[in-house]
């Protein structure tokens, strides 16, 4: 039997005294696409947040390939990729700049920057700043820069959010060429959406 | 080709660099910064109302311009970064998270460094006609110690900060009182400086902070920059 890529073990997480997500358990095979559904204020974000490793749950843990995810060493975060509903990107900086930034930090060569680029289909506007790129483009950048060191998990806030229907199909058609064995792990609102791209869905609701 | 760790230095080359990068494009923080020098080194000369002022009142009030303008560069380089998403980006990479620190606290120092080309200059200008002229290297020395100092505290602040909420108000409240020994060392460091005399016991006094700033760092940022 497959190693799961994800184990969620009685999430919970609490802002105050307003508790946000309580006893959340689940588990994720490698290559899988998890769709996190619920009304705002169920917890999703959070959720996710636990999940990339930049929020500690206050309860139970969010296990990546069998490690606390929050307590992940320098060398293993480059397994778990996040985009939130802020793009991650210095506005000043091209979008060239950003990837190049990007590999660096990953400890990558700054020419895979372009072949990012020409994946997200963004040769055009890789002089540009991100700051004066349209919302489509902003995303498929974020995508890029979160897809550029090859992460096996790969998390997303509401990635269609204030799209148009063309820039969510370029956006929808750069995830599906990065599939493979990437395990995902989306929120959104949409079960149409969430119907279409993903394999499994986990229902989150607004909790008393 | 995998992504692998990134070390120390190599992150905080490309931290540094993509920071004054930012600024050279749009150096807001930077004409803010030297705006605040010069403004509050003329209202704090002619608001003390002496025509000939000691070497300390004079240094002290650079000294309180830096630190006062150590609290906007923070604000702009760090809470800024917190704001957009920006540090999300940086404490998923794989580099260590004191680099992120570090990074902070030399783009300030950078900048401060460049605002004390309008603030000494100017200070300088309300002087005693017949006090001494320092040595330059020695007063650079002092203000660079100094200026690391108030930088890697101010960093250290608003990475602990970053986390919770009323950050904005958090930063100063720990700031500040942090910084008054800091300031206290600094001050008899640059006074002495100014007149001419030994530096060695003020500036290892500031040095032996800046030490103790870098070790806690060390201690609390691999933790302090997740929620």
């Amino acid at each position: 039997m497959t190693a799961p890529r994800l184990e969620l073990r009685g999430v919970g997480h609490a802002y105050g005294g307003r508790v946000v997500l309580a006893g959340v358990d689940y588990t994720l095979a490698p290559g899988r696409v998890l769709g996190l559904l619920g009304p705002n204020g169920s917890g999703k974000s959070t959720l996710l947040r636990c999940i990339a490793g930049l929020l500690r749950p206050r309860a139970g843990e969010v296990l990546v390939d069998g490690r606390v995810s929050v307590e992940l060493p320098p060398a293993e975060r480059a397994r778990v990729a996040y985009a939130g509903h802020r793009p991650l990107l210095w506005g000043g900086l091209s979008a060239r700049e950003n990837l190049v930034l990007c590999a660096g930090l990953y400890g990558l060569p700054a020419g895979l920057a372009d072949e990012a680029l020409a994946a997200a289909d963004l040769v055009a506007q890789a002089e540009r700043p991100a700051a004066a790129l349209s919302q489509g483009q902003r995303q498929r950048l974020a995508l890029a820069r979160a897809l550029l060191p090859s992460p096996a998990l790969l998390v997303l806030d509401e990635p269609h959010s204030g799209l148009d229907e063309a820039s969510v199909a370029r956006l929808d058609a750069l995830l599906q060429s990065a599939r493979g064995n990437l395990t995902l792990v989306l929120a959104t609102h949409e079960r149409g959406r969430a119907e279409q791209l993903c394999d499994e869905l986990l229902q989150l609701e607004v909790l008393p | 080709m995998t992504a692998h760790a990134v070390p120390f230095a190599r992150a905080v080359r490309l931290l540094v660099r993509t920071d004054l990068t930012l600024e050279r494009r749009a150096p807001q923080l930077a004409l803010a910064m030297g705006l605040f020098a010069a403004v509050a080194q003329v209202v704090l000369h002619y608001g003390a109302d002496i025509s000939q002022p000691p070497v300390s009142v004079t240094v002290g009030s650079l000294w309180v311009t830096l630190l006062l303008a150590t609290l906007l560069a923070v604000a702009r380089v760090f809470n800024a970064e917190r704001d957009e998403g920006l540090l999300d980006a940086l404490v998923l990479a794989p580099i260590p998270r004191t680099a992120i620190w570090a990074a902070k606290a030399i783009a300030i120092t950078a900048l401060l460094l460049l605002m004390e080309v309008v603030a000494v200059p100017l200070s300088y200008l309300f002087l005693p006609a017949d006090a001494p002229v320092p040595s330059f290297g020695v007063l650079l020395l002092a203000l660079l110690a100094g200026d690391l100092g108030l930088a890697a505290l101010g960093s250290l602040v608003a990475a602990v900060a970053s986390a919770v909420r009323g950050r904005e108000v958090m930063v100063p409240l720990l700031y500040l009182p942090a910084a008054v020994p800091l300031l206290i060392a600094a001050l008899a460091c640059s006074v002495h400086a100014a007149a001419g005399d030994s530096v060695m016991r003020p500036l290892a006094l500031v040095l032996t902070y800046d030490a103790i700033v870098g070790l806690l760092a060390y201690a609390v940022c691999e933790h302090a920059l997740t929620d």
